[in-house]
């Protein structure tokens, strides 16, 4: 099995391919690595999320074991904008490789609050914002400027969920929509201030919206609530001169894959568990590329040669769909590296298909 | 006169107020308490589990019907527990998400439902080693404990838990059931669970099964 993975694609192959314009002879291999960047330096998440060259080196890792046609700069991407404005996160340490994470009863924001003039972070230096600035220059110096290379942001809601907590958000989404808006419009404001410093750093954008997911949020909640601030943000984003943004949403989004094409974001998510045929005529209808995902316990357990025949499956439906994408479930920490390399074998093979 | 239905779908709809108000009219009525709390509050309540499961309804529609039932449960509370031999809890259940695992939204709803259906529960919270599950457990006697885990790394620590209670023999009578979206039916078998809940309602189903066969 060869396991030296080929040339990833170029800056000028990627908007190629997320345009919808000419497909890559080898499809694009996207792989979602967050956390798991640690297990290539014996590392740990908690232990990688707060040291900017520790990070960086495992990021360099990544590109070298699986490589991938893009890295995307965050280990416990959730957290970041909201520990800057206050909120705490929970690490572990020495060798326990669990991931980071805001404990309930540890958010900021209380359902009510005025926040006009909320606190907004100054990325040099609050929280572990700096770490991942300091990771996404240190990467882009390695790697040059025609790499796709990402800054993770949270979407509007979901940091809206880190900040006031889950339960709370949702009762008020039904008992105080207005405020929800509010609170909605102050992630907003945060995640722009963290995506111009990445901007600076030399990154561009990924965004992860996964607690807007139809799992928990009806599509008609979504529509009213997430859509038009997500819109906001991906219009901003092009005023920053990215106009390639992938919006990351896990879970069976098929109810709201049409809503989802509508944010403008040009770079959606079939997970695993989507549908794919639904999907596809959405993405074909509204001109957006999609990756689709193979099962993160499959990719856990999976013998490399199961996970190729998967991942062959997924590639043989989307070998002549405009914007292919082929990808992974977030890659448990720990998974065997010929496994995710699999799958970049299937996509090298398909080319001569 | 009482009109549970109408009750049941006050509750549906999350009109805490309405259901606080008819839960204290059906008093001054002189209706049972346990009538109100089956026919009134139990019976709404697995109708929002059933339209969850289907997805008729969404986490904060569940949410707020679960205030509403939660309103309810406030006002008859304290008459079952002046009642306690006539209207005991249907069984004592421990609720937690495994060691390194913060996802608490489906546990919560597991929690709400089984309160919803009559059960004590004691909700530990979130990346519960196993030393707090079997302490919670012997602290207040539970006949289930509940485990719950949203990610793969953090699935076999439910086995962890597992093997532990299952090396001591005071506690060999509790039943261990797990739930969590990549938890499955295959899974809790090879980990020698006594149960899984695919979802809520379920997994109330699943709780109601194990103490009847007590
Ligand atoms: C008897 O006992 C029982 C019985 C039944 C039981 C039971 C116990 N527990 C549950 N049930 C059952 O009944 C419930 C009700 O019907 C059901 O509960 P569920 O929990 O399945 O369903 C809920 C009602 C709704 N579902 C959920 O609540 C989960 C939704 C998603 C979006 C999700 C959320 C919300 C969150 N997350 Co997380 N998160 C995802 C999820 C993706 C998705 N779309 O599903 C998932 C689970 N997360 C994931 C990841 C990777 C992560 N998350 C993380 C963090 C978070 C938040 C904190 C931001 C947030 C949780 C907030 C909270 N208070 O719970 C991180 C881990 C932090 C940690 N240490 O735990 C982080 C690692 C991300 C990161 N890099 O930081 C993925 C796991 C992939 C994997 N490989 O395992 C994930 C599938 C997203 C994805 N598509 O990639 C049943 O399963």
């Amino acid at each position: 099995m060869p396991s030296s993975p080929s040339t990833p694609a170029t800056r000028a192959e990627v908007e190629s391919v997320l345009r919808c314009a000419e497909p890559r002879r080898v499809p694009l291999f996207l792989p979602a690595i967050y956390e798991h960047k640690a297990w290539f330096i014996g590392s740990t998440p908690s232990a990688i999320s707060r040291d900017g060259s520790l990070l960086a080196r495992a990021l360099l890792a990544e590109y070298e074991a699986i490589g991938p046609d893009a890295l995307a700069v965050g280990v416990d991407v959730y957290n970041l904008e909201a520990e800057a404005v206050g909120c705490k996160v929970s690490f572990y340490e020495g060798t326990d490789t669990s991931i980071p994470g805001i404990k309930p009863g540890n958010h900021i924001v209380h359902v009510g609050d005025d926040l006009s003039q909320a606190r907004l972070p100054n990325p040099q230096k609050d929280g572990r914002m700096p770490v991942n600035l300091t990771a996404a220059r240190q990467v882009r110096r390695a790697l040059g400027d025609d790499f796709w290379l990402r800054g993770a942001i949270s979407g509007p809601f979901s940091l809206a969920i880190s900040l006031v907590g889950a339960e709370a958000l949702f009762l008020a989404c039904l008992d105080q929509p207005d405020w929800v808006r509010s609170v909605l419009d102050y992630s907003g404001r945060i995640i722009r201030e963290f995506a111009k410093a990445y901007i600076d750093a030399g990154a561009e954008l990924i965004v992860f919206d996964s607690q807007a997911s139809p799992e928990l949020l009806s599509p008609s909640m979504y529509e009213e609530f997430v859509l038009p601030v997500t819109q906001e943000l991906v219009q901003w984003s092009a005023t920053q001169g990215i106009r390639d943004l992938p919006l990351i949403i896990g879970g069976n989004t098929t109810p709201i894959a049409d809503l989802l094409a509508q944010t403008g974001a040009n770079n959606l998510l079939c997970d695993f568990t989507g549908d794919f045929d639904v999907w596809e005529q959405t993405c074909r209808q509204h001109g957006r590329s999609f990756r689709r995902n193979i099962s993160p316990r499959l990719i856990e357990t999976g013998t490399p040669d199961a996970i190729y025949e998967v991942a062959c499956r997924e590639l043989r439906r989307g070998r002549n769909v405009p914007g292919f994408i082929m990808g992974t479930a977030v890659v448990p920490f720990g998974t065997p590296t010929e496994n995710v390399v699999a799958i970049k074998r299937a996509c090298i093979d398909s080319a001569s298909w | 006169m009482t009109d549970y239905a109408h009750i049941n779908q006050l509750l549906y709809e999350g009109n805490a107020r309405e259901v606080e108000r008819l839960v204290r009219a059906a008093l001054e009525e002189g209706r049972p308490v346990d009538e109100i709390l089956n026919e009134g509050l139990i019976a709404g309540m697995s109708v929002v589990g059933e339209d969850f499961k289907y997805n008729v309804l969404y986490v904060p529609e569940v949410l707020v019907a679960a205030r509403a039932m939660k309103a309810g449960m406030a006002i008859l509370k304290p008459l079952l527990v002046a009642d306690a031999v006539n209207n005991p809890p249907r069984g004592t259940v421990i609720m937690g998400t495994v060691k390194g695992d913060l996802h608490d939204i489906g546990k919560n709803l597991v929690c709400m439902m089984a309160e919803g259906a009559g059960f004590k529960v004691v909700d530990i919270g979130v990346d519960q080693p196993v030393e707090a599950f079997l302490q919670a457990c012997r602290e207040h006697n539970a006949h289930i404990v509940g485990m719950s885990a949203l990610l793969t790394t953090t699935m076999p620590y439910m086995k962890v838990v597992i093997d532990a209670f299952q090396q001591q023999p005071d506690l060999s009578a509790v039943k261990l059931a797990i739930g969590g979206a990549p938890v499955n039916k295959m899974f809790s078998d090879e980990i020698g669970a006594d149960g899984y809940g695919p979802d809520a309602p379920s997994s109330v189903e699943m709780f109601l099964k194990f103490v009847s066969a007590r």
